[in-house]
């Protein structure tokens, strides 16, 4: 195994430890006030400094890591999900069905993701649940385009043929023969999703579109600590690299299994 | 004084078993030598190993290749590449893979006269276009412009022989030069290769698998299995009294048209599959073009009674495969009438479409694309028993495996982990499972070594004696054709333009086209099977 690819994974056990079991990391609890520590740096008790307020920044940085992996996982699972179904649709059907379904998918394509997503939460409101579906629905369209690439290129390779003359029905040669083989590069791309999503749900909330204070994400932690950029750098500082390394850690490894 | 000496030659791939374990090869000017083996034996890395091309996993562990008073060996990358195409060329097996798409056809051999200094600009242009003539291409002015993908297989496969043929060499390595090629292409081509080759003085080194061409063109035949020479001399020895035990299997196995059918016909009167007036015509749409019809089969008309085997023979684009996709309904018809047991086919749908096909079954021509790789070959033989609601049992799997012949301890395996000719025992295996009257294969030996076709061909005349199956045969190979075939109808252009008795088409041909697919096929030594 390359290096590379223990490291992802060093950095994805530490955030799924966030999301599982947060207060065996931090014990300090994420919303507890201490005027005493307002805006302190880094330190032994404090390692990642404290906010305004003398809250922890470590621990709420653990503690948000489940809103902002939740919320990302839920996203990506939805756009695989929809996307598949519109893939596969569009797949073995053809046709009118397929042109109409394709240039759609075209339509989405032409906006950047994030635009789509801003969008949605326009029309949705904001709140974490909004933040999932608004990326979701902007992470759809390359999963119908893979899914229907896959099922076309597999539906033509003899063994299906060879399962139709052996009398299997269409529905088990669908669910035996076309959808297990057309799954490899759609499981791939579905990791590199993953980390578009974190990246782009906590953008969202970065523009306020994420939860309520006093629940927070990386997303939201890092735009409150906005105000104090000059003098405490720590606020948007440790959220952003969790952001980033959480990111880079999953497409790290979406590379490692797509390339064989 | 001998041209290229190969000396002990021993090369490994990864660390594995020897690939050549010790090979002495010897060529002297202007000779040509056949290597013949099966897949596995050290041909192609023998061959790889002449011109310096072995991939980086092989490791020469010892032995000599002496070109000209040098040890190629010692020379290098650097070395090897002023001695390649100008003093030792290749031309590779499939022509397609060996062109570069995106530069005319004319450009690619200039390139050698270019790189080895021959000649430059306007002057390798012509001498390209000369050396196209000289190879055999029609309008080699016109083609030189042409793009590969413009060309047909053959005229590929001359562009590559021009190629070979531009730094004037004294040793060309054909490595199973036409095998990707019709037979009657193949024929011409191969003429015009030794032609060429014997005109010019230069040697030729035949890597293939085909004893008859072996036989036909070599002087000197050299046989290979297991990484060895097993034997060597001149073809009328080798192939008409060999010596060593895997030679005559060889020779045993190679089918001719002097060999007679593996089994006595069991066919009977009662037509079983009636077909009139078959017509596909295929309708794609092309940007800017609107639609394209291109007719597949046109008219074709023939009967197979129970337990006869009919023979579809004809070259590639002749409709054979369509025909075969339209008898087991993977395709509808456009046009005409298929009876099978005195019911319309085109009546049949949905459930009843699905029932019906226990009764007719197809063998596909590649055993490795036909079988899902995700699962065992005891899961692939028991599908098509679970989706008829037959007894589906590991009893039942078991016993189809052995009428197969299947090693019973295979049956766990995937289709990756299994030889062609084992892929296409659990093929036939799941065509047999729902005790089909009527199996339709399509070359189903074609891609595989001669040994396990001979072994292929036999399974299926076995199995079609204790199963009273009817055959369609669907074959390119007069050859085998006339091993398994009670009667034959020979296709061409999407009609048939022969039919009638084995027997009396195989040996009287009435129509052009069948004289010259009968003439296609080399001459093997006339040996009756040992």
């Amino acid at each position: 195994m390359r290096p590379g690819v223990v490291l992802s994974l060093l950095v994805l056990a530490f955030v799924a430890l966030c999301v599982t079991v947060p207060g065996l990391l931090a014990s300090t609890p994420p919303d507890r006030i201490d005027p005493l520590v307002m805006l302190e740096p880094p330190s032994f008790a404090h390692p990642f400094g404290t906010d305004q307020l003398g809250r922890d920044v470590f621990s709420r940085v653990v503690h948000g890591a489940r809103m902002s992996v939740l919320v990302a996982l839920a996203a990506a699972t939805t756009s695989l999900v929809v996307g598949a179904l519109v893939g596969l649709v569009s797949g073995l059907l053809g046709g009118w069905l397929d042109a109409l379904l394709m240039r759609a998918v075209d339509v989405l394509l032409a906006f950047p993701a994030l635009l789509s997503a801003l969008a949605v939460i326009g029309i949705l409101g904001s709140s974490p649940v909004n933040v999932a579906v608004a990326v979701a629905a902007a992470g759809i369209a390359p999963f119908c385009r893979v899914v229907r690439a896959q099922v076309l290129h597999v539906r033509t390779r003899p063994f299906v043929a060879a399962a139709t003359v052996s009398g299997v029905r269409p529905t088990a040669v669908l669910v035996r023969h076309i959808i297990p083989n057309a799954a490899g590069p759609v499981l791939t791309l579905a990791l590199m999703s993953l980390g578009v999503a974190l990246l782009a749900s906590s953008s969202l909330s970065f523009l306020g579109f994420g939860p309520r204070p006093p629940d927070a994400d990386w997303g939201t932690l890092a735009s409150s600590g906005r105000d104090y950029v000059g003098t405490a750098w720590w606020l948007t500082a440790f959220p952003g690299v969790m952001v980033v390394c959480t990111t880079l850690a999953v497409t790290a490894l979406h590379r490692a299994v797509a390339r064989p | 004084m001998s041209l290229l000496a190969v000396r002990g030659l021993r090369v490994s791939y990864r660390g594995g078993p020897p690939a050549l374990a010790g090979v002495d090869l010897t060529v002297r000017h202007g000779q040509t030598v056949a290597v013949v083996g099966e897949s596995g034996s050290g041909k192609t890395t023998l061959a790889r190993a002449v011109l310096g091309l072995l991939p980086p996993a092989a490791r020469v562990l010892g032995g000599s290749v002496e070109f000209g008073g040098r040890n190629l060996l010692d020379l290098g990358e650097r070395g090897m590449r002023s001695v390649r195409g100008r003093s030792i060329s290749l031309v590779p097996q499939d022509p397609t893979a060996a062109l570069n798409p995106v530069v005319p056809v004319g450009a690619q051999v200039a390139e050698v006269l270019r790189v080895h200094g021959l000649a430059s600009g306007r002057e390798a242009r012509r001498r390209a276009v000369e050396l196209l003539e000289v190879a055999g291409l029609p309008d080699a002015g016109a083609r030189a412009r042409q793009y590969p993908h413009e060309l047909s297989g053959g005229m590929r496969q001359r562009v590559l022989i021009a190629a070979a043929l531009a730094g004037g060499p004294e040793l060309i390595v054909a490595d199973e030069p036409t095998s990707a090629l019709d037979p009657t292409v193949q024929r011409q081509v191969l003429d015009h290769l030794t032609e060429l080759t014997r005109s010019s003085g230069t040697a030729l080194v035949l890597i293939t698998h085909d004893l008859g061409i072996a036989a036909e063109r070599a002087e000197h035949v050299v046989v290979m299995a297991d990484g060895l020479v097993i034997e060597e001399g001149p073809p009328s020895r080798v192939l008409d009294a060999p010596d060593h035990p895997v030679t005559r299997q060889l020779v045993a196995d190679a089918p001719s048209l002097h060999s007679t059918r593996l089994r006595a016909s069991a066919a009977t009167d009662e037509v079983l599959l009636d077909v009139r007036g078959l017509t596909k015509v295929f309708t794609g749409s092309r940007f800017g073009t609107g639609r394209r019809h291109t007719t597949a089969v046109e008219d074709v008309g023939f009967t197979v009674a129970r337990g006869e085997t009919l023979a579809l023979v004809g070259e590639s684009g002749a409709g054979k495969s369509t025909v075969a996709r339209l008898l087991v309904r993977l395709e509808d018809a456009t046009a005409g009438r298929i009876l099978f047991d005195g019911a319309d086919l085109a009546a049949l749908r949905g459930e009843a479409l699905r029932r019906f096909r226990r009764r007719v079954q197809l063998v596909f021509q590649d055993p490795f694309t036909c079988l899902d790789p995700r699962y065992t070959a005891h899961d692939l033989i028991a599908e098509p028993l679970r989706a008829f609601g037959l007894d589906a049992s590991p009893a039942r799997v078991h016993e189809l495996a052995d009428q197969v012949a299947l090693p019973t301890g295979l049956l766990t395996r995937r289709p990756g982990e299994l030889s062609g000719g084992q892929c296409q025992r659990v093929a036939i295996a799941r065509a047999i499972a729902p005790g089909p009257d009527l199996l339709v294969c399509d070359e189903p030996a074609s891609s595989l070594d001669i040994s396990v076709q001979a072994q292929v061909l036999r399974l299926l005349v076995d199995l079609q004696a204790s199963l009273g199956l009817s055959i369609v045969f669907i074959s390119h190979d007069l050859a085998v054709v006339r091993q398994v075939a009670d009667r034959v109808a020979v296709l061409q252009g999407g009609r048939v333009v022969e039919t009638g008795p084995a027997d009396q088409v195989l040996v009287s041909p009435t129509h052009p086209h069948t004289r010259a697919l009968l003439s296609a096929v080399p001459h093997t030594p006339r040996r009756e099977p040992a």
